[in-house]
């Protein structure tokens, strides 16, 4: 049984009412990892599976407990909607951003966006069956 | 005895020229003032005419305060919360408890308090409101003098709650950027601002607030047919998450390249912000003009033009509760 596998069945054992959900999941983040993305969107995921935004969190977090994937803030330019940085922990987040798109150092919170995503924890999710089992 | 110009200045404050004029224009009334000083005019003449009352005045800038230029919050009151907010026994204990008279009308906020300050809460029937109001202060720079110039500005803060359903909105004015709400390093910080009045409408209902995800609305308001909106500008994202910005000057949805991106991927999309127009023709008689607002699906924010009106917020705000239960 592959490292993966034995940690989502661990998240299945304790969770088996959220069993459908977690395997729309994983395939999900399964199918990304293989197309070359490994940053988790919850907006993009809860689109994509038809499932609440706030529940592909509550999901991805039972993940992140078991290491399967990490969070990262990446902090975008509102005004040119560009990835700028990426930082592990909100405490982290410069007060001042340098931006060399707009060539200007963004101050203003209006001025860039805080996104969370969850990144495919490297060598976990490779070998990740496309269908895993629903019941 | 007529009202001077110096009570009516104190009435309409710092109050948007664009809400003031486009009340006057729903009330049948000359509207074409540009100024401050030409809008105090014009209302001075009306009193003086007695084309307008001040009662009828006062509630104009009452209602012109609660919905011109508001960023509104919508979020839900659980069931628990709403049986305590419709029991009148319950929740007039409470709000004894919190020492607040409810009020049986609407009131106009007090012009630059020195510290944020309760106006009023009605417990109607069908709706719980309260309003608060505070200070800001904008900077801006005069760059021929080499000066910062600052303005002081009253803000509005108001809490809705319809008693049906616990669907609820918290209407904010755009921060400025010094106001009393400070973050750890006891600066000014919008996000405070926001929270205060959240805590706030939490302990004056009672109830905690569940915020909304409002990115299911926005789609379904890209993909209904017939139209019930004009959408000139759309944020989303790629399944691929790529950010992308179509603007239009008309709609989007009538570009070939849209349609044709929309036609491969428009199913695993994340709509993030929409600038819609509302569309009178759809509305069934509610609107008389077609009426802007931004959504935005990350902050779960909805914002209104200066000279918004409370029915023009009500249909907008029906709308998408109408989109996202389609959704849920």
């Amino acid at each position: 049984m592959s490292t993966q596998s034995s940690k989502f069945e661990s998240i299945l054992a304790k969770h088996p009412k959220l069993r459908a959900n977690l395997a729309a999941l994983a395939s999900y983040i399964g199918r990304q990892v293989e197309a070359g993305r490994t940053d988790i969107v919850p907006a993009l995921a809860a689109a994509g599976l038809k499932i609440s935004e706030s529940e592909i969190l509550g999901l991805l977090m039972l993940f992140e407990k078991q290491g399967l994937v990490k969070p990262i803030y990446q902090i975008y330019c509102a005004e040119k909607k560009t990835l700028l940085a990426e930082v592990d922990s909100k405490d982290d987040i410069s007060e001042v951003v340098y931006c060399k798109y707009c060539d200007k150092e963004h101050r203003d919170p209006d001025e860039f966006e805080v996104e969370l995503v969850f990144r495919a924890v490297n060598g976990v999710w490779e070998a990740a069956p496309q269908n895993v089992a629903v019941s | 005895m007529s009202p001077t110009r110096a009570q009516i200045d104190k009435a309409i404050g710092d109050i948007s020229i664009a809400a003031l004029r486009s009340w006057l224009k729903s009330q049948d009334l000359p509207s074409s003032a540009q100024t401050r000083d030409e809008i105090t005019e014009r209302f001075k003449k009306l009193l003086d005419e007695n084309k307008l009352s001040w009662e009828t005045l006062e509630k104009g800038i009452t209602g012109i305060e609660e919905a011109s230029a508001k960023r509104i919050t919508l979020c839900t009151i659980g069931s628990e919360g709403l049986k305590q907010i419709t029991n009148p026994t319950v929740f007039t204990k409470h709000l004894g408890k919190l020492k607040i008279n409810p009020s049986s009308d609407a009131l106009l906020a007090p012009r630059l308090p020195a510290k944020s300050t309760f106006v009023y809460l009605i417990d109607g029937p069908s709706q719980l409101r309260a309003k608060w109001a505070e200070t800001h202060t904008a900077i801006t720079i005069d760059v021929a003098k080499e000066q910062l110039v600052r303005t002081k500005i009253t803000k509005i803060v108001l809490f809705v709650v319809d008693k049906k359903d616990g669907f609820a909105q918290l209407r904010f004015d755009k921060p400025e950027l010094i106001h009393q709400h400070l973050d750890e390093k006891k600066k000014p910080n919008a996000t405070a601002y926001f929270s205060y009045y959240r805590a706030t409408a939490e302990e004056i209902s009672g109830c905690a607030l569940n915020s909304l995800e409002l990115r299911p609305a926005l789609r379904s308001l890209v993909e209904t047919t017939p139209r019930i909106v004009r959408l000139p500008l759309n944020d989303f994202r790629t399944g691929a998450n790529s950010r992308v910005r179509f603007a239009s000057r008309t709609d989007i949805r009538d570009d070939d390249d849209w349609k044709a991106m929309h036609g491969k991927g428009g199913e695993d999309w994340a709509h993030d912000s929409e600038a819609i127009y509302w569309l009178p023709g759809a509305s069934a008689g509610k609107l008389t003009r077609e009426v802007f607002s931004d959504l935005d699906g990350r902050t779960g924010k909805l914002r209104v033009e200066a000279d918004c009106h409370e029915g023009e917020i009500e249909y907008a705000i029906l709308k998408i509760r109408e989109h996202l239960s389609k959704t849920s």
